[in-house]
């Protein structure tokens, strides 16, 4: 996958392969120019109207002449994701399928014992993507949410984002989609 | 003064295409030469003035204006003034004074600005380095500018104890002013003396001072900001390091003007993400940046009207994306030896991006690169490509101590037009002034380049590589690579001997900053030359890299401390190959994001010592270094569990002997219980004339009074020993414990299972002491400090709630109040620990676990181990209370009264038929072969006639049940119907009848005849169905399907009961679903075929199963597959042969007849001996003579269990067995006997007495010394393994087995010493339980788990409690 796609109405994902290495700064600059370059597309607007209000642990946004437009960056090697919810708040993320030799303590400490559960008595071949999947939606279910990832406590009565969806991406990774 | 000038257009060239400002070109300098550039002459800005001065002079102005803005901090130009006047006159009184050099040296902040402007203030000159740079490289500086002495904080201080000149802390010097403490003021400064001293990296491995005056710099301010422009009203960014000196753009020119700094949060400096938001925030207006930073913004700042750029070459992307036509951008430049900026430019979108045109007061020329000898200079003209030179007021006096290279750079003036242009510098950069009088700069022309922002000189680095061992040829290079800028030094080997690249870096980290430390270390074999023996840079740069992208893990720091070993160890493991170091960020040196930070948080807190980490702190602290400062400065663990000591051997021994001598008396009470009736029958038969039936009615009689006085010796006992016990924390092993102990062994003997959901249950409680109001239904119950139990009015318990409200936890009994409001309701299989609540009209559902201090508020529903609130309680889901009359409430109770006594007589009865047909059979002349008067002889004797006697008891005994049930009660239907009626009168019979007759057919349970057993009752039970305890079973509304198995324990469809109404509902185990041990499946479950509940879990509504799920935990948890066991065939797990099913069926005959042979064999030996001392009327003897049997009789059960496993089975070891396999059998066959004559006859007694772990230990299990153990399910002995001082609460269980998908597998269970375990945790087979860990109540650790040490965990599953 490579480009804009729709999900649903005013939903929209932007994906744009990055050459592999460490560095982040170029991939997140190409993803911010062509989200701008999309929404202003979208919304018959300059990019210059279109500024991108993020820091980490609050969830970022769009300012698109004057309208909020939810928004969520997620990059992993390779593939960097960037999705826009024109009527509300939007979640995503992205990691690669891989054997996690600390899965467990690292499942228990933030997706909670029924996830962690749930991967133990998953077959060892199936984890990797049994966990990708149970990780890309918590994060993506906390960025919707505007929460910074922090060790897994006793569910809050903070609503769920109602949304969540796989997204189609190469085998070797796993992304979800969630928003309001 | 001239402040905020209208600044006046000014055209750098004759025809520029732009219009600017500052046009006012002299006419004579015009003519002079066409080919330098100068900026306007403004003699004005020109001055005898010291920094000193522009700040004063602002701060007269306005006093209250603030200077500095950081957080909610707020220092207005009047309190900076006065703070700079406490530095200023500490540092006068030190000795410093005008043209002296102070080391400034600090992390960044209010006071950092306050100490610099105090500096200024003594009209002394700082040097400024960076917080990050390393105290070798400060000395050099130091030493080189012979500084006065440094100024720094008490928490940097430390590290300057060698630097050998005087170390002034900011907390020192800004306390407030003494008593008697005046201030000195500086005399007058020259204009001429040093206001800075900026060190830049040196080509011979040295770094170089440059020295800048104060007329220099104060001239620069002015110059600069009359093209800038910032004004008073101005907030202004302050974001470089003082060590920079475009900070001058920033501070001074703020406090030249008397606008506002504001000092970004430690953590956002130079983030891109964060930054501008919190710019735009905070209303910032003016921002002076190195172009990276802006480019890498990741949204505008709308309050920006103006920017600055510099430091490095600005890209043209950048000027097109924050353009804005209400806002100014600039781009300056110039070298540190220039005073910060020579020249500006303003920035346009779609114009190529120059340095502008020269600041006024500077003049720019270019001149032939590389000349032979400095007076060969030769001036080039427009348009081509030289180096850049500077001339001006603005130039620097020279290097600090180094004439050679004051004379290299520095060069007199050939085109000199005036006083101020005498001398003029060389930049090394290549430039070229365009024909419309722009300079464009071209980059440099020596080896000097920039790296984030600051100059480096390759050669500084070069020549120190070379002092290295090992490292012959060397060369350093600045390439970009992956977007990133990296220096890569290319080192040939001096001898042969590679040098170490680790080893290197660690060297220069030592005395370079940061910065300039190489990241890479490329050894090659020769160096490229060029024809002039020059190194070939172009080659070297062409190169590709050998080793990985941002160096290798031999390049990482050494830690050199805990924190920093297990932290560096944890990063390795997450980013192999990449080097660790200290100054490193975290996200975006490494790579790191989210998941890695959760990883390394959970890593770090594997170590006990590192408990307190959280992926809160990585994301706070970014660089690794400050991460190990956090780890290293822990507070006292949260989370984990503090060390305590046990209480000595001594007090439990002293306990333990005390406990034993009481244990005879209750073992014998135990016996009494049978042996009387025994003894009774007896007594009245053998004789001529002797009635049978005349002695069946005594001996039941007896058994009746023995039976009503155990509650009232219970009851007795309790008040006597005891008393009324107050919550509150008492010693292990001490006083109090042991009342509590022995009064709570005394209630435990009485059967009060015969109360169980009736309303005399009410009045045994408040026998006790419990407080219990009016209409409360309690279906069982352990109840472990009756004192401390109130009940108030309507209030429903379901079946088996532990009340475990006594509790031993780290050497201290704690006993506290359980508090059950009115019409609150506990369900089923709950725990409560003491000082729990539930208010009124609460509900506690079923499998939950209230821990020490919860409560379930009014009108609340709370569910799950641990309990958590799942919604509010809807009052009207039930009909209001049904109304209930006096009469009937006294009926019912003499319905219970009667019930009670007649099933009690009842499941007597087939006793005597026994005995008849023993005594038959004995004077038949059986067994001729054992005849004999030796004691022993005679118990075997009796043992092998009481075989098929016991057989026929126990058949006896299931057909008289199911007579009852099909003769006498009705059927029961599902529905709803009032607690006072008498279909709930039914119910409780049936009830009572499975209940009673359980004493007797105990050993049915986990046998292949319990499903008949079940069948008889009224269930619906399929073929190859395996039972091994169900509890609360309605019979008439249980269905268990083909093959289906129900473990241990499990609470399988019992009613329900709430607000005065019961309900049943058909409870449903479809094909080939499993149970597990100590589950809940509440009533009116289906469950679909195929389905597995795990151990201690619940049930999920019937909506959200289907069939083959896997469900675990309360609340419970869909697992998506689970373990299959595979290998064995079906005739081994669900379909054995008939000679499979014989050989079961016969060994667990035995078992099930053998207990009752036992006691009936022993029963009869000791009444035959004693029977002559009743005849002679010594009543005392016969007494005592029972007594001691009765306590030989205790421990010869144990023993022979003890036997018996050795015998059969050996050693336990890890181990899988089908279910269909002798193994199996005669374990579960040890395993029952165990349960039904080991723990009802004497192991239970020892619970609470440090005899238990020893009785164990003779089982086989490894049980450590002061083991407190209040438990005994332990069935695999061998594979249990408890650490010293562990502490195992009642119905806790080291499970070592699961029989999961037919096949029993079998494994050791690991607890640590001074575990704590709450009541009714279960750890299940091949878990560890780390030393001083703590597991809440109705705890579940799961197969193969491991809690760490010190950890604190609750839950079904086990999950970290919150602290």
């Amino acid at each position: 996958m490579e480009g804009l796609q729709r999900i649903a109405e005013g939903l929209y994902v932007l994906a744009v392969r990055t050459s592999s290495g460490q560095q982040r700064d170029p991939a997140r600059a190409q993803i911010r120019a062509g989200v701008r370059e999309a929404l202003a597309s979208l919304l018959s607007v300059l990019p210059e109207q279109i500024t991108i209000h993020a820091t980490p642990g609050s969830a970022p946004h769009i300012d698109a002449a004057g309208r909020k437009i939810g928004c969520s960056f997620s990059h992993e090697d390779g593939l960097s994701l960037a999705a826009f919810n024109l009527h509300g708040a939007v979640g995503i993320d992205v990691m690669k399928v891989q054997e996690i030799p600390d899965w467990e303590p690292v499942a228990r400490d933030y997706l909670g014992p029924e996830a962690c559960a749930m991967l133990g008595a998953s077959k060892p071949q199936d984890r990797p993507r049994a966990f990708a999947q149970a990780w890309t939606a918590h994060e993506a279910r906390l960025k919707c949410q505007g929460l910074p990832l922090t060790e897994w406590s006793a569910p809050t009565s903070a609503p769920q984002p109602p949304h969540l969806t796989e997204l189609a991406v190469p085998a070797d990774l796993f992304a979800t989609l969630a928003w309001d | 003064m001239l402040l905020n000038r209208p600044v006046v257009p000014y055209n750098g060239g004759q025809n520029g295409k732009h219009i600017r400002m500052n046009d006012q070109v002299t006419p004579q300098h015009a003519h002079i030469h066409p080919d330098i550039l100068f900026g306007a002459q403004q003699g004005e800005m020109l001055r005898e003035e010291v920094l000193a001065d522009l700040l004063e002079a602002t701060v007269s102005r306005n006093p209250g204006h603030p200077a500095m803005v950081a957080g909610t901090r707020t220092l207005s130009y009047g309190e900076l003034d006065r703070q700079a006047d406490l530095v200023a006159g500490r540092l006068i009184a030190a000795g410093v004074g005008a043209g002296q050099i102070v080391g400034l040296w600090m992390a960044r902040g209010i006071e950092l600005l306050v100490l610099q402007a105090g500096v200024a203030k003594a009209g002394a000159a700082w040097l400024p380095v960076d917080e990050d740079t390393p105290v070798e490289r400060l000395q050099v500086c130091l030493d080189d500018a012979r500084a006065a002495g440094v100024l720094t904080n008490a928490a940097m201080a430390p590290r300057l104890t060698e630097i050998g000149r005087p170390v002034w802390n900011a907390e020192q010097m800004l306390a407030p002013l003494a008593e008697g403490e005046t201030l000195a003021r500086r005399g007058p400064v020259p204009p001429d003396s040093p206001a800075y001293v900026i060190y830049t990296s040196g080509s011979t491995g040295k770094p170089k001072g440059i020295v800048i005056s104060q007329r220099s710099i104060c001239h620069f301010l002015r110059s600069e900001n009359s093209v800038l422009g910032v004004r008073a009203s101005d907030k202004v960014y302050q974001g470089f390091s003082v060590a920079f000196d475009m900070s001058f753009e920033e501070i001074w020119i703020a406090y030249l003007v008397g606008a506002t700094l504001w000092l970004p949060p430690k953590e956002i400096t130079g983030d891109p993400e964060s930054l501008p938001r919190m710019l735009a925030e905070n209303h910032v207006t003016v921002l002076h940046a190195v172009p990276t930073l802006l480019s890498l913004f990741s949204a505008d700042v709308p309050s920006l009207r103006l920017i600055n750029l510099g430091g490095e070459m600005c890209p043209e992307s950048v000027v097109e994306r924050f353009s804005r036509p209400d806002r100014q951008m600039f781009n300056t430049y110039g070298p540190s030896e220039a005073s910060v900026s020579a020249s500006l430019a303003r920035l346009q979108p779609g114009q190529p991006v120059t340095i502008g045109t020269p600041l006024p007061n500077y003049g720019l020329l270019v001149i032939e690169a590389n000349p032979e000898s400095p007076a060969a200079l030769k001036l080039l003209p427009r348009g081509e490509v030289g180096e850049l030179c500077i001339t001006g007021v603005g130039l620097a006096g020279g290097y600090l101590g180094r004439p050679d290279l004051t004379a290299e750079k520095f060069l007199s003036n050939p085109w000199s037009s005036g006083q101020h242009d005498q001398r003029l510098y060389r930049t090394g950069d290549l430039a070229r002034i365009g024909e419309d009088g722009e300079v464009v700069c071209l980059g440099r022309a020596d080896d000097q380049v920039k790296i984030r922002g600051f100059r480096v000189e390759l050669g500084e680095i070069e020549a120190l590589l070379a002092q290295q061992e090992g490292v012959g040829t060397n060369a350093v290079l600045l390439r970009k690579e992956d977007g990133m800028d990296l220096l890569v030094a290319y080192i040939v080997a001096d001898s042969g001997i590679e040098p170490d690249p680790s080893v290197l870096r660690r060297e220069l980290a030592a005395k370079l900053p940061p910065y300039m430390v190489p990241s890479r270390y490329e050894m090659l074999s020769a160096m490229p030359r060029l024809t002039s023996g020059k190194i070939d840079r172009k080659a070297l740069k062409a190169m590709p890299l050998s080793a990985a992208p941002a160096g290798s893990a031999e390049d990482s720091d050494l830690p050199e401390t805990p924190a920093e070993e297990i932290l560096f160890g944890a990063l390795a493991a997450l980013f192999p190959g990449q080097p660790i170091l200290r100054q490193a960020d975290f996200f975006t040196d490494l790579g790191g994001h989210s998941f890695f930070a959760a990883r390394l948080a959970s890593a770090l807190r594997a170590d006990p010592r590192f408990a307190h980490i959280t992926v809160r702190d990585i994301y706070q602290q970014r660089r690794i270094g400050k991460i190990a400062e956090v780890l290293a400065n822990a507070p006292a663990p949260a989370g984990t569990e503090a060390e305590w000591t046990p209480p000595p051997a001594w007090k439990r021994w002293t306990c333990g002997m005390t406990q034993a001598a009481a244990m005879p008396a209750l073992v014998a009470l135990r016996m009494a219980q049978w042996l009387a009736p025994f003894f009774t029958y007896h007594f009245f038969t053998g004789d001529p004339g002797d009635s049978v039936p005349r002695a069946i009615a005594a001996s039941a009689g007896v058994f009746l009074l023995a039976t009503l006085a155990e509650f009232l010796i219970a009851i007795g006992g309790k008040w006597l020993i005891a008393g009324r016990l107050r919550a509150g924390d008492y010693p292990l092993w001490g006083v109090t414990y042991f009342r509590w102990w022995l009064a709570d062994r005394l209630v435990e003997a009485a059967p009060a299972y015969l109360l169980s959901g009736s309303s005399l249950n009410a009045w045994w409680l408040r026998a006790l002491g419990a407080k219990v109001g009016k209409e409360v239904v309690i279906g069982s119950m352990t109840l472990r400090a009756p004192d401390l139990l109130r009940i108030g009015d309507n209030v429903s318990i379901g079946n088996a709630v532990n009340f475990e409200n006594a509790r031993v936890e780290r050497g201290r009994l704690r006993l506290g109040a359980i508090t059950l409001a009115n019409e609150s309701y506990v369900g089923s299989y709950a725990v409560l620990e003491g000082n729990t609540q539930v208010e009124q009209a609460g509900h506690l559902e079923g499998q939950s676990a209230l821990r020490d201090g919860a409560q379930v508020p009014a009108g609340r529903v709370w569910s799950g181990s641990p309990a958590r609130d799942t919604g509010a309680f809807d009052p009207h889901r039930l009909p209001p209370r049904p109304a209930v009359t006096r009469a009937r409430l006294l009926g019912e109770g003499l319905f219970f009264v009667f019930g009670i006594l007649l099933i009690v007589t009842l499941f007597f009865m087939p006793v005597f038929p026994s005995f008849v047909l023993i005594d038959w059979f004995d004077e038949a002349g059986w067994l001729p072969w054992v005849q004999g008067d030796d004691l022993r002889i005679q118990l075997l004797r009796y043992f092998l006639l009481a075989f098929p006697a016991s057989t026929v008891l126990i058949v006896l005994t299931a057909l008289l049940s199911a007579a009852i049930r099909w003769s006498v009660l009705p059927r029961l239907r599902p529905g709803r119907s009032p607690i006072h009626s008498n279909t709930y009168v039914a119910k409780w019979l049936v009830s009572q009848i499975q209940e009673s007759s359980l004493n007797v057919l105990h050993g049915i349970y986990a046998t292949i005849y319990a499903p008949f057993w079940y069948r008889l009752l009224g269930a619906k039970v399929g073929k190859d169905a395996e039972i091994s305890t169900a509890l609360g079973v309605v019979p008439d509304m249980l269905t268990l399907g083909d093959e289906t198995f129900i473990a241990d324990a499990v609470m399988l469809g019992d009613e329900e009961i709430d607000g005065g109404w019961m309900v049943m509902e058909p409870t449903v185990v479809s094909h080939r679903s499993f149970v597990g041990n100590g589950a809940y499946i509440p009533d009116g479950t289906v469950l679909p075929e195929h389905v597995l509940i795990g151990v201690h879990s619940r049930a999920p509504d019937n909506a959200q199963m289907k069939n083959g799920d896997t469900w675990l935990g309360s609340p419970p948890i869909n697992l998506p597959a689970r373990e299959q066991t595979s290998g064995y065939p079906e005739h081994l797990t669900f379909h054995p042969s008939p000679l499979r099913r014989l050989g079961r069926g016969l060994i667990e005959a035995f078992r099930i007849v053998s207990p009752h042979a036992l006691v009936i064999a022993v029963g009869y030996t000791l009444v035959l001996a004693v029977m002559p001392i009743a005849g002679a009327g010594r009543w005392g003897e016969v007494i005592w003579d029972l007594t001691l049997a009765g306590l030989a009789y205790g421990v010869g059960n144990f023993i022979f269990v003890v036997l018996l496993k050795w015998l059969l089975i050996g050693r336990y070891r890890k181990q899988s067995e089908p279910m269909w396999t002798p193994f199996v059998w005669l374990s579960e066959g040890v395993t029952n006997l165990y349960e039904g004559i080991a723990v009802p006859n004497f192991m239970r007694y020892l619970r609470g007495t440090p005899w238990l772990p020893l009785a164990f230990n003779l089982l086989g299990s490894r049980i450590g010394r002061g083991v407190y153990l209040d438990t005994t399910d332990i069935t695999e002995f061998d594979c249990v393994h408890i650490g010293d001082y562990s502490e195992l609460n009642a119905l806790t269980c080291p499970q070592t087995h699961l029989f999961e998908d037919r096949v029993m597998k079998i494994d050791h269970v690991q607890i640590g010493q001074r575990v704590y375990i709450g009541p009714r945790s279960t750890v299940l087979y091949s878990a560890m339980v780390g030393d001083n860990a703590r597991l809440g109540p109705l705890t579940l650790v799961m197969k193969g788990e491991h809690i760490p040490a010190a950890g604190n965990w609750a839950g079904c599953p086990a999950a970290p409690a919150a602290a």
